[in-house]
């Protein structure tokens, strides 16, 4: 009998794409409830410990004329918001994404062996990565800094938008890197050469302006430059870079452009 | 008995040096690997001794002299770069041999001891340090952050804090249960790099929290080159390498009564 | 100790005892995992030991080979102590782990080259000692690979060929064909001959009792910790059971069947044993148990006649078939 009803219940139809996104998305949600309590240290204690030491600590030494009047807490805050957002990138769409497939544990195989197709299994995946890890994880992070007293008015919500942004747009080429290497041993390289650089070098311990010329087209290319720029607009309320929409337009241009690049990989890997 | 003693230290070399001799042949093809972790610590460099440091300017120490912001956090973001250099083999690459790959179960059968695995680990993770801090020396001298040639004794500084952090590493290594045990190492460790008067001198921190600034190994190392890099000598130092050298000393002893434990069943 | 009839000449003094053991005895916690055991082991032998898994005789192996201390009792390998001097020890042994312990990270070349570095041996000469092994154990064509680009049988012709790097006086095997397919079994046979051959002294652990046949002049039985026969394979098949076994089974008759059918059976052998799925019956002539048989009107499904092996041995000794527990 009990196998007769559990038929019943399955749908026996192929999912469309939302449905495939979400079934994909519960599965990395289900995995998410085994290391939920390691994001304490990247959302609550990182910031904590970024803020009180650089911060307050170095900030003591710095005069607020150079940075546009604001406290330097009041400066770097917004961007730790949108740097969590990439950190924790560096460890949902780097390791995961790369055991997916055949080489460890296959949470992607198993879930080809299902009616999900590849396409369902990226949507889901970065809906995880890119919309609820960073509207859970950064809002808890904008809430931490709200104790430093470093926002001005109600608007700084609006950070953890651009943050969600700043994933959006880095997510997906993640997701097409680390599906395109063969060798897990060349998986660190990402941390050294692109979380790293973007981190430190996104305008959000010291204004990007401050680099010499030379290096200034690559900052431009950063995404958590574009999103830090926006969030400093937010809870600081001064102006960003570029209008905000230019900003807006880089960020999603680039999510859209690398939502192909990884749809392309993520059916040559998983199609027979 | 000098005679005894040097062939022990002798034939202790030798066995130590066929463990340095394995890594060397295993790690050759992934040298990428090895070179660019110095990459790391020169963003760091950049980030917060040019970047941050344009912001401050100058500092001025608690014994009133004035320093430029790069030139006093340069030399503690160099203490650094030896640090994770060498925790990070230590640490993390010897629990994978130990304990994942089971490396040392084959080198159990021959004559080498626990102890010259010790030693083994440490020569080699003093030679990944080394060309970490090297690399790291030449990009301070090119931006001009070494005054004298004094300033090079900032290296054998460093070689102080990457031996303290050999036999911490070891210790952990055999500590260790799972690859998790990794992120509370790595997150007391940036706890230290913030906090360990790398950014800011201690004498401004609260006094509650000054003691604990103490007993970091990493602040003893940043203090000791710093100090050097920054000409200024004292009896301090002496302390500063104490500490740093009880701490190699305690560490690779209880690594290798650990391995032994594990080891010989 | 029919071997030595075959000794050649020239070889070292054959009586020299390599390895001796009087009631050695290792414990972990409450659990007594070697209770007590006595043997000598000499120059030139090969020396087996047979038993089930957890009847000790890895333990024995380990402390043999210096990487564990004995609880107690007495062991001395090549006249000294493991305890104080296990790395002089060590440096006249070759030993071949269960597991192989192979470097993953090393090619196969690699390995044997930096093996050989542990035992101090000079690069050049550990160059030439790891090509004439590899040729020795047929691996030659993959030097160049990574080791876990190997089969389990190559795996294991590669930890026997390290194992050799340091001209060992004594070679210990531990299982050297568990888990191996039998072709590669057969190989690793062959090769074991080839260095028995050399007079080079070889100690091996098994479960296999083919293998103790093949390979071993003398060898022990171990069960729960103990010692419970010695002898070369042919004088405890001849002293434990009898030359020829024949095996009756009853379609599907299962063990309280058969005990009962065991009963009705006495007199056809010189010994009955019922087991879960068949009886054996120990016998001197299989033609005449087979003629018993026929008189009483007994007609089982299958009869097979064969001889004796060392299996039959265990069986005897124990009193239970040698199951392959994993543990």
């Amino acid at each position: 009998m009990t196998t007769a009803t559990a038929t019943a219940a399955a749908d026996r139809t192929a999912p469309g794409t939302l449905t495939g996104a979400w079934r994909a998305f519960t599965l990395q949600l289900a995995l998410y409830k085994h290391i939920w309590h390691g994001t304490v240290f990247t959302s609550v204690l990182l910031p904590v410990l970024y803020m009180v030491s650089i911060g307050i600590g170095v900030g003591a030494y710095i005069d607020p004329a150079s940075i546009g009047g604001l406290t330097y807490a009041e400066f770097i805050a917004p961007g730790l918001v949108c740097s969590v957002a990439v950190m924790m990138l560096g460890n949902d769409m780097v390791f995961p994404v790369f055991g997916g497939y055949e080489t460890w544990g296959g949470h992607y195989l198993a879930q080809r062996a299902t009616p999900l197709r590849p396409v369902d299994i990226l949507n889901g995946h970065l809906a995880y990565a890119a919309v609820f890890r960073p509207f859970t994880n950064c809002t808890i992070v904008a809430i931490v800094m709200a104790f430093f007293g470093v926002y001005h008015s109600w608007w700084a919500s609006f950070a953890v938008l651009a943050a969600a942004l700043v994933s959006a747009s880095l997510a997906p080429w993640l997701f097409f890197w680390a599906s395109s290497l063969k060798n897990d041993s060349n998986l660190n390289m990402i941390f050294r050469f692109a979380v790293m650089p973007i981190s430190l070098f996104s305008g959000v311990f010291f204004p990007a302006s401050e680099m010499p010329g030379f290096l200034q087209p690559l900052v431009w290319l950063s995404p958590l430059w574009h999103g830090t720029e926006l969030a400093r607009a937010a809870t600081a309320d001064v102006a960003p870079a570029l209008p905000p929409v230019a900003h807006l337009a880089y960020l999603a241009a680039l999510a859209v452009t690398g939502w192909f690049a990884a749809r392309h990989v993520v059916q040559r890997r998983l199609n027979f | 008995m000098s005679v005894i003693a040097y062939s022990a230290a002798r034939a202790t070399l030798r066995s130590s040096g066929a463990l340095l001799n394995r890594n060397w042949i295993a790690m050759r093809r992934a040298w990428i690997l090895v070179i660019s972790g110095a990459v790391e610590s020169l963003l760091f460099l950049f980030a917060f001794g040019f970047g941050v440091g344009a912001l401050v300017g100058d500092i001025t120490l608690p014994d009133g002299t004035t320093v430029s912001y790069t030139a006093y956090v340069a030399p503690a973001i160099l203490a650094n770069a030896a640090m994770m250099a060498v925790l990070a083999e230590t640490s993390i690459n010897v629990f994978a041999k130990f304990k994942w790959m089971k490396v040392y179960d084959g080198i159990l059968n021959t004559p080498l001891r626990p102890w010259d695995i010790a030693l083994g680990e440490v020569w080699w993770a003093l030679i990944r340090g080394f060309t970490y801090i090297a690399a790291f020396v030449v990009v301070m001298g090119l931006f001009g952050l070494l005054d004298s040639w004094w300033s090079l004794l900032a290296i054998p500084a460093c070689v102080f804090i990457a031996l303290a952090f050999a036999g911490i590493g070891l210790t952990l290594a055999t500590l260790f249960r799972d690859w998790p045990d990794f992120d509370w190492m790595n997150a007391v460790v940036f706890a230290m790099f913030l906090f360990g008067g790398t950014f800011t001198p201690v004498e401004a921190y609260p006094a509650f929290a000054q003691p604990i600034v103490y007993i970091m190994p990493l602040y003893h190392g940043i203090e000791l080159v710093r100090g050097i890099s920054l000409g200024q000598l004292g009896p301090m130092m002496l302390v500063h390498i104490a500490y740093l050298m009880a701490l190699c000393v305690g560490g690779m002893w209880i690594a290798q009564r650990r391995l032994a434990r594990a080891l010989y069943k | 100790m029919s071997y030595e009839g075959f000794r050649l000449t020239g070889m070292p003094d054959v009586n020299e005892i390599l390895v001796s053991a009087a009631d050695l005895r290792k414990s972990y916690g409450d659990h007594e995992a070697v209770r007590g055991v006595d043997f000598e082991i000499r120059r030139g032998e090969a020396f087996g030991f047979l038993g089930a898994n957890g009847a000790g005789k890895s333990t024995t192996m380990r402390m043999i080979g210096c990487v564990s201390q004995p609880s107690a009792g007495t062991l001395e390998v090549f006249g000294r102590d493991p305890r104080t001097q296990g790395a002089e020890i060590r440096a006249r042994l070759g030993v071949v782990p269960q597991d192989n312990t192979l470097d993953g990270m090393l090619t196969v070349f690699e390995n044997l080259v930096v093996y050989a570095g542990y035992f101090g041996i000079k690069r050049r000469a550990a160059r030439e000692k790891a090509a004439e092994l590899l040729d020795f154990v047929q691996l030659t064509a993959r030097s160049k690979d990574q080791v876990n680009e190997l089969s389990g049988g190559m795996q294991r012709r590669l930890a026997i060929a390290r194992s050799l790097i340091n001209d060992p006086e004594l070679v210990i095997l531990d299982e050297p064909t568990t888990g191996l397919d039998p072709q590669a079994r057969h190989l690793v046979w062959e090769r074991l001959f080839q260095l028995k051959h050399r007079g080079v002294s070889i100690l091996l652990t098994t479960h296999y009792m083919d293998e103790a046949e093949q390979l071993c002049d003398r060898l022990v039985v171990m069960d729960e910790g103990r010692i419970i026969a010695s002898g070369s394979p042919r004088e405890l098949i001849d002293t434990h059971v009898t030359k020829e076994v024949v095996e009756l089974r009853f379609g599907t008759a299962h063990t309280a069947e058969l005990a009962a059918l065991a009963d009705t059976l006495d007199g056809v052998g010189a010994q009955i044993e019922p087991l879960p799925d068949k009886i054996l019956v120990y016998t001197d002539d299989a033609d005449d148990t087979n003629a018993a048989l026929e008189i009483r009107d007994i007609h089982p499904t299958s009869v097979l006649a064969r001889r004796a092996t060392l299996e039959d041995v265990f069986l005897r000794l124990t009193g239970r078939a040698l199951v392959e527990d994993e543990a």
